[in-house]
């Protein structure tokens, strides 16, 4: 067993068990894990509700909806969007924690953009915050890359046989985020009442905006 | 070998689960199902300040949790028990922490004390917006010229790249070796997970998008001809 690989095989099998020491049920793991980490000084208090308050109250998809209503109204900002989305999207001062390579795919009547992660969850934090429980699922992660019209008839989303659709499997550090076509007859909107018509799933490729009241 | 996060393409798993009224999906899910969801979340956020691990890294040990509990377990269980097996490898805690906080919590006597040495690299509440902003850009530089332009045909490497370890860590999905398909963006330089996972450095290369036929992956019959599944792939991945 001196040979490299099989010490890592070993580590393998050593490394990835002892979470069945703790208590099973999840809520009281999560309680003793906190309490331990408390305890060693390797998290602080504060710290953990700052997190918290971030991801609950100040980001989330309102971001992204913001992107994309500007994109909508100002043709030289969506040329910087569609260009180097990141930069474009630091305009609006989104940046950092999965969200530091953004690419940002535009929805036409030929194609329709879907992103999904089949390996993990991996999903833009800045525009769209923590990725809903339906995005993180086996369901989702499964099938969207193999019957990518299926998954979107469960969203409600019928679309045109002759429309592309394009499945982006977020595989590396790149973010992807959809720009939805702005809805027909929204000419007179302000930049502001076109955000409120901008859902989460439009932005993921599961839905469409709003149409205006 | 494969493992059991590697799902896409996967039959049987059912409908999604969405909330739905009279049919129609409601999206009104709140950012954290329960207390205990925020509390795995920012825990593992913030241990990572002191952990220094890679993302590649705190994926595989999620990845690499044993499939019988991957499979069972709800997301945010998968995120601290991946947690508790890195910081053990971190040496950070040990077994001994592990089973005398566990008789505590089972005593009903988890209790906080006074820290009075918190560790240096501790994320202090101040840090915690702009260390977000900041995040941990995965772009690097890479001497070499790329291999591959845009519009070329690639075909991926038909077996686990993982060149260092057996059953190591590797962002080629199963369902696309062995498989054709155009390059389509080119992001230059990035991080290369499979070692970065395993602490054996960033080995940047040049990073791609290909666009894969729908029915070169799932065959004529399976496929829409219509459609085309985009995977970022690192260059060691392709020939």
């Amino acid at each position: 067993m001196s040979d490299k690989k099989n010490v890592e095989h070993n580590h393998d099998k050593h490394h990835h068990h002892y979470h069945s020491l703790l208590p099973e049920e999840p809520e009281l793991r999560v309680k003793a894990i906190e309490t331990l980490l408390l305890n060693k000084g390797i998290i602080n208090s504060d710290t953990v509700n700052e997190l918290i308050d971030t991801y609950e109250n100040k980001i989330g998809p309102r971001n992204g909806a913001k992107v994309v209503a500007k994109a909508w109204v100002d043709p030289e900002y969506k040329k910087r969007l569609l260009k180097n989305a990141t930069r474009a999207i630091e305009e609006l001062s989104y940046t950092g924690r999965q969200g530091e390579h953004m690419v940002v795919v535009e929805n036409t009547p030929e194609v329709h953009n879907v992103v999904v992660c089949t390996l993990c969850s991996c999903y833009p934090w800045p525009v769209l915050g923590i990725p809903p429980t339906w995005y993180k699922s086996d369901e989702y992660r499964s099938r969207t890359v193999r019957e990518p019209r299926k998954v979107l008839q469960e969203f409600g989303l019928e679309l045109d046989l002759n429309t592309q659709i394009k499945v982006w499997d977020s595989t590396s550090e790149m973010r992807y985020l959809v720009l939805p076509m702005r809805p027909v007859g929204t000419e007179y909107l302000s930049e502001n009442e076109l955000e409120s018509l901008v859902t989460r799933n439009s932005m993921i490729g599961t839905g469409l905006p709003e149409m205006p009241k | 070998m494969t493992r059991i996060h590697d799902m896409g393409g996967r039959f049987g798993d059912g409908p999604i689960p969405l909330k739905k009224i009279d049919g129609k999906v409601v999206d009104d899910e709140p950012v954290f199902k329960t207390d205990w969801h925020a509390k795995a979340f920012s825990i593992t956020v913030a241990s990572a300040s002191v952990g220094k691990w890679s993302i590649d890294k705190g994926r595989f040990f999620r990845e690499s949790l044993p499939p019988k509990d991957y499979a069972k377990f709800d997301y945010y269980e998968k995120w601290s028990s991946a947690l508790i097996n890195l910081l053990v490898e971190r040496e950070l805690i040990n077994r001994e922490d592990l089973i005398d906080i566990t008789k505590k919590a089972k005593e009903n006597n988890l209790k906080v004390s006074q820290v009075t040495d918190e560790h240096q690299d501790v994320l202090k509440a101040k840090d915690v917006a702009i260390t977000l902003g900041r995040g941990g850009p995965s772009a690097r530089e890479v001497l070499h010229s790329p291999k591959f332009r845009v519009g070329q045909e690639v075909r991926t490497i038909n077996y686990s790249p993982n060149k260092n370890i057996i059953g190591g860590h590797t962002r080629l999905p199963i369902y696309a070796r062995g498989k054709k398909g155009t390059v389509i963006l080119h992001h230059k330089g990035h991080v290369l997970p499979d070692a970065s996972a395993h602490d054996l450095g960033e080995s940047p290369e040049h990073l791609y998008t290909v666009e894969f036929l729908s029915t070169e992956l799932w065959g004529e019959k399976d496929g829409n001809q219509k459609d085309s599944i985009c995977i970022d792939l690192w260059e060691s991945y392709l020939i």
